[in-house]
């Protein structure tokens, strides 16, 4: 994506013009030495296995400042190794709207839970969870359209946010690798309608004591992912009408602080996704059967931080379908070839637990992260794996260390 | 019957105008208690930190943007030490905020000249933050406050000014006070933990020689330590000041090795008990520091 970095010294050479319009310009690195037992979907062993992988998983600029009192703009470009390409570029007009409204409009991670908002560099863990991977995409619920988001008039911290969106969640690429996969071609490939999708999260905030915090918010989705007419979801089928998926969420979180730089930490999510489906495999005279698959994913995790650079925790991650490590992948954990359709996976799973424990030389600046995964696989039924031969997978072990470098300016740390 | 609840109500309605306060929110206890001291009982004081907080890492709560959203002013420390609070402004999505950099008109110390970046550690480009630890800044923070106040609330502009002239007089009438009791420590050599007390160090004639921290915000290393125990040995080193949000391990080893004593100084009002506003805070500093001599 050649025209992102063009974009970005453009705006960073204007910066570097005017004083009063210089931007904050900041750059962060991910790296990754890891090793583990990995098989390809056919159950034959990886380059990568066993041996010391290196990856320089993530280079992000960001570009943000404000551009007057009222509206500031934040530009993410990422580079996971195959170019660079534009993960966020949105403006927001922060204050002076009635009604304690905000607004924003561009590209950006939606607020789906709690989580999908942060960028991974910034998780105390290592990689995004997969039930995000499976059901939102590979860098999350991403997506073009306009928020609105408003506090609520009560005697705490509530919020409203809403979203009205193209619906690049369900698109095929929005979940890796579709073209390997022939479940997936059944049902998403090349969304076929330019409607809207809507989704929205209310979440409240809350002091407990005077140490703790808890926030809690419920989120919900609803759209089209293929309307009438496209291959295995119209009346030219099966008489059907539109395909339409609704996903719901609900998210916690909870940090205790004994003082500046100790807290404790725990959060989780629970995602439910409700699709309409076509299967071509039945008896049908008319070709398919027409039904809904219920899937559900989440995770938990506990984050102890301590001595201001020191944190440990433990990471519990589920998802429907089968994760599945390539031979080609650039990352382990990114790129699975068995998962495409995975979000239509209502027998399959796999479970990981992730151990992390890290160091930071400087707050953000320079982060260490010890980790060690492992996660393993339910095949209860092969006929919805891309290697249906599949009968079952052995648990997979990763441990590695990460190397988080951060350029710029302090970031605050916020809830 | 009628009239009679009209004029209730607009008697009610004129009630609630006239106790309707200016709502201020601060970035630092010391801005609020500044604060305090101008807007009197017209105004209702808030602060975000606490007085044991570390200004340079504080977290950005949602319940500090619903605050600062019903305030009327914010008032930040500025020059670099509370960047968090532009995210609770921002936050806040309050667009009639009057938000004050206090460190307006203040005389910074330790302004770094030359190419900046982080290799010398959390070096602030405008100078050392801890402007307020000099009394005499204290005036300038008043006014800059004056100055909000009196726009957000132009009808008490008497009284506000009668309050700043109030507080300028405590502060000019302590620092004599202070100023006598300081001459003791004239020809005192301190260690700090992180670079906060050049300003009062220069207020009250005491020499900071060195820093635990090896660079601003750099945890303590073992070869930086043992420079500085050989700093305080051939420099006579006595008095250790430790801020309360720092690790007492380090300071403590170093003061087991140099014989010198580790004071709990509070660079805020209320990071200890005795330090309950601006005045307290110089009166509980200046008696720690005294206690050595």
């Amino acid at each position: 994506m050649r025209t992102a970095f063009c974009l970005l010294l453009i705006l960073s050479m204007v910066g570097a013009a005017s004083a009063v319009t210089q931007p904050d310009i900041s750059a962060i690195g991910d790296f990754r030495a890891f090793s583990g037992n990995y098989v390809d979907a056919d159950g034959v062993k990886t380059a990568r296995n066993g041996t010391l992988n290196m990856r320089f998983n993530e280079l992000e600029l960001a570009i943000n400042g404000n551009l007057n009192p009222y509206t500031r703009a934040d530009i993410f470009i990422a580079n996971h190794g195959d170019g660079f390409e534009i993960e966020e570029a949105f403006g927001s007009i922060l204050r002076g709207l009635p009604l304690n409204m905000q607004v924003k409009a561009g590209r950006y991670l939606v607020d789906f839970g709690k989580l999908n908002v942060s960028h991974p560099h910034a998780y105390p863990f290592v990689d995004r969870p997969l039930a995000h991977r499976i059901m939102f995409g590979f860098d999350g619920f991403i997506d073009e359209g306009v928020n609105i988001n408003f506090l609520l008039p009560t005697g705490f911290y509530g919020k409203l946010s809403l979203n009205a969106l193209r619906g690049k969640i369900f698109e095929a690429d929005a979940h890796g690798h579709a073209e390997e996969s022939a479940v997936e071609e059944d049902h998403v490939e090349g969304r076929n309608t330019e409607d809207p999708i809507f989704s929205g999260r209310l979440s409240l905030f809350v002091p407990i004591g005077e140490k703790g915090n808890l926030e809690l918010g419920a989120s919900g989705l609803y759209g089209l992912y293929a309307a009438a007419g496209a291959e295995g979801s119209g009346s030219d089928l099966a008489g059907f009408d539109d395909m339409s998926a609704t996903m719901f969420g609900l998210d916690l979180k909870y940090k205790y602080r004994w003082s500046d730089y100790t807290s404790l930490t725990l959060q989780g999510e629970l995602i439910g996704s409700r699709r309409d489906h076509f299967a071509e495999d039945t008896t049908l005279t008319l070709g398919g059967e027409f039904g809904q698959v219920n899937t559900i994913g989440g995770f938990g995790f506990v984050d102890l931080r301590f001595l201001k650079r020191y944190s440990i925790g433990l990471m519990v991650d589920y998802a429907p379908g089968i994760f599945d490590g390539g031979e080609e992948d650039y990352n382990p954990v990114e790129e699975p070839n068995n998962t495409s359709a995975a979000i239509f996976d209502d027998q399959n799973s796999s479970l990981a637990i992730t151990l992390f424990s890290g160091f930071s030389l400087m707050e953000e600046t320079t982060i260490f992260r010890l980790f060690g995964r492992m996660t393993t696989y339910d095949i209860k039924d092969r006929s919805q794996l891309v290697n249906t031969a599949m009968t079952s997978k052995d648990d997979e072990i990763t441990v590695g260390l990460q190397m988080i470098w951060s350029l710029g300016p302090h970031k605050p740390h916020e809830f | 019957m009628k009239k009679l609840l009209i004029v209730i109500g607009v008697l009610f309605g004129l009630t609630g105008l006239a106790m309707a306060k200016v709502a201020i929110v601060a970035s630092s206890t010391d801005l609020a208690s500044i604060a305090k001291e101008i807007g009197g009982d017209l105004a209702e004081v808030n602060s975000i930190a606490q007085g044991r907080s570390n200004l340079h890492y504080v977290e950005v709560l949602p319940s500090y943007m619903l605050k600062v959203s019903k305030a009327d002013i914010y008032l930040k420390v500025g020059l670099g030490l509370d960047m968090w609070a532009d995210a609770v402004i921002d936050g806040s999505r309050n667009g009639k905020l009057i938000v004050v950099d206090c460190s307006t008109g203040i005389e910074t110390l330790e302004r770094p000249s030359g190419r900046i970046d982080a290799s010398m550690g959390d070096i602030h480009p405008q100078g050392n933050p801890h402007y307020w630890l000099d009394p005499a800044n204290g005036v300038e923070i008043a006014r800059n406050i004056l100055t909000a106040i009196t726009k957000a609330d132009p009808e008490n502009l008497t009284i506000y000014q009668v309050n700043f002239e109030a507080f300028c007089l405590k502060v000019e009438n302590n620092l004599v006070k202070w100023r006598k009791e300081a001459e003791s420590l004239k020809g005192l050599s301190v260690v700090s933990y992180h670079n906060t007390w050049p300003y009062l160090a220069k207020a009250f004639g005491f020499e900071v020689v060195g820093f635990i921290e090896p660079k601003p915000g750099i945890e303590p290393t073992a070869s930086h330590t043992s420079q500085l125990i050989d700093l305080m040995k051939s420099k006579e080193v006595r008095v250790i000041l430790r801020e309360p949000y720092f690790s007492p391990r380090a300071p403590e080893s170093i003061a087991k090795a140099t014989g010198a004593t580790v004071l709990v100084a509070p660079p805020s009002v209320g990071a200890v008990a005795s330090a309950t506003d601006y005045i307290a805070l110089f009166d509980t500093l200046l008696s720690l520091l005294k206690a050595t001599r």
